[in-house]
């Protein structure tokens, strides 16, 4: 037989499943299906297949399901309210450390020497410089480049620095939001 | 219905989710039967259909009141269970990997019998569904077990008319080939011409 006659009358016979044919169509399907062994086997297959699905139930789910939807939905609630908060207080005290850092450091440097042996104290101290050196020259850097873009904009540029910033969001936001899944009741 | 289900949106809307109970009530059986059917497992479905309704609730405000709800909940509910299946990365079963089908057009038998014969039915209609891609399953549930249309299932699935039928018409030969390929027994007899107008 033809095979791309076949094909048209494959698609024939889905549309036959589901009464979308005509009766010209109809009588030519039935006309195909009496002279071509293969597609009166595959004819009867789907009809047979056709009535399975016609046949088969709806399933549905186990008793108390709008109970089990109601506390997943106030558990999700729970949840975002959980993390806004948590973010909301990550902002806060980022912002009270920001603000009580220089009063915190000038009153240990005043109270250290007192307390503190000389060589313990240079030590602190020493880190002290070493961690202010490090922020201040990230805080450079980050202030030259975004001089070099308020200057010479480039697109590409732009869209690597704003990539960049993107990723470490993300970064932060997962960690918090782990935090904060970690501490839900399960 | 039409109207007191308008009327369980607006308020479900506005954060009433005593109104989203009673949609929840009313629609959870057709949002699980089709997580099952396209998830093939009970455990899955109660899954999908459970964060069905949580999306349909946070997502409220983005339903449009001129499309049926029911059509726009079947939407979120086939999406996202064609999401799992291919977070699954499921293997389709090859036809020599099938088990012998059982006999799709059944003869009268005993009442015990029945029962068994039902059981292994419902297990045909899953091997039948998990022979498909994920994208050819929706379309043939939709039409068999919620008797949509072909505009009402391009509606829902967000495609056209003719990719439905091409869809169905793919679907129903290669299930045709999975019964043919697993020595589908077919009663000449039991063959219903009603489907031929």
């Amino acid at each position: 037989m033809n095979a791309q006659l076949c094909d048209q009358y494959l698609e024939w016979m889905s549309l036959a499943q589901d009464g979308m044919l005509n009766s010209t169509q109809t009588h030519l399907l039935h006309a195909h299906l009496a002279t071509c062994p293969q597609c009166q086997t595959t004819w009867e297959a789907m009809t047979a297949v056709s009535h399975v699905l016609h046949a088969a139930p709806m399933v549905a789910p186990a008793s108390g399901f709008v109970a089990r939807v109601q506390a997943r939905l106030a558990l999700r609630e729970e949840r975002r309210r959980q993390v806004i908060v948590g973010v909301l207080l990550g902002i806060g005290v980022l912002s009270l450390v920001a603000l009580a850092l220089p009063s915190v450091v000038g009153l240990l440097s005043v109270t250290g020497r007192l307390v503190l042996p000389y060589e313990v104290f240079a030590y602190v101290q020493g880190l002290y410089n070493w961690a202010t050196i490090l922020l201040s020259s990230l805080a450079s850097a980050m202030w030259v480049l975004a001089c070099h873009l308020a200057e010479r904009p480039s697109i590409w540029t732009c869209t690597m620095f704003a990539a960049a910033t993107a990723v470490f969001m993300l970064v932060w936001i997962r960690v918090w939001l782990r935090r904060m899944t970690r501490q839900e009741p399960q | 219905m039409e109207e007191s289900e308008g009327t369980w949106v607006r308020q479900a809307r506005t954060g009433d989710q005593g109104a989203f109970a009673r949609l929840v009530e009313v629609y959870q059986v057709p949002v699980f039967n089709l997580a099952y059917r396209l998830l093939g497992n009970s455990t899955e479905a109660e899954d999908a259909a459970q964060e069905t309704f949580i999306r349909a609730y946070t997502r409220l405000s983005t339903y449009d009141p001129e499309r049926r709800f029911s059509s726009w909940l079947l939407a979120i509910t086939s999406h996202y269970c064609v999401d799992m299946l291919r977070r699954r990365r499921i293997t389709y079963l090859s036809l020599d990997d099938l088990p012998p089908m059982v006999e799709l057009a059944m003869p009268t038998m005993a009442q015990p019998e029945h029962a068994v014969i039902r059981q292994q039915d419902a297990g045909a209609v899953q091997q039948l569904l998990n022979a498909l891609p994920p994208a050819y399953r929706t379309p043939v549930i939709l039409r068999y077990w919620y008797d949509m249309s072909y505009q009402e299932i391009a509606d829902t699935m967000n495609v056209t008319e003719s990719t439905i039928k091409t869809r169905l018409h793919r679907a129903r030969a290669m299930m045709a080939r999975v019964a043919q390929g697993t020595g589908l027994p077919i009663c000449e007899g039991e063959i219903d011409e009603r489907t031929i107008v």
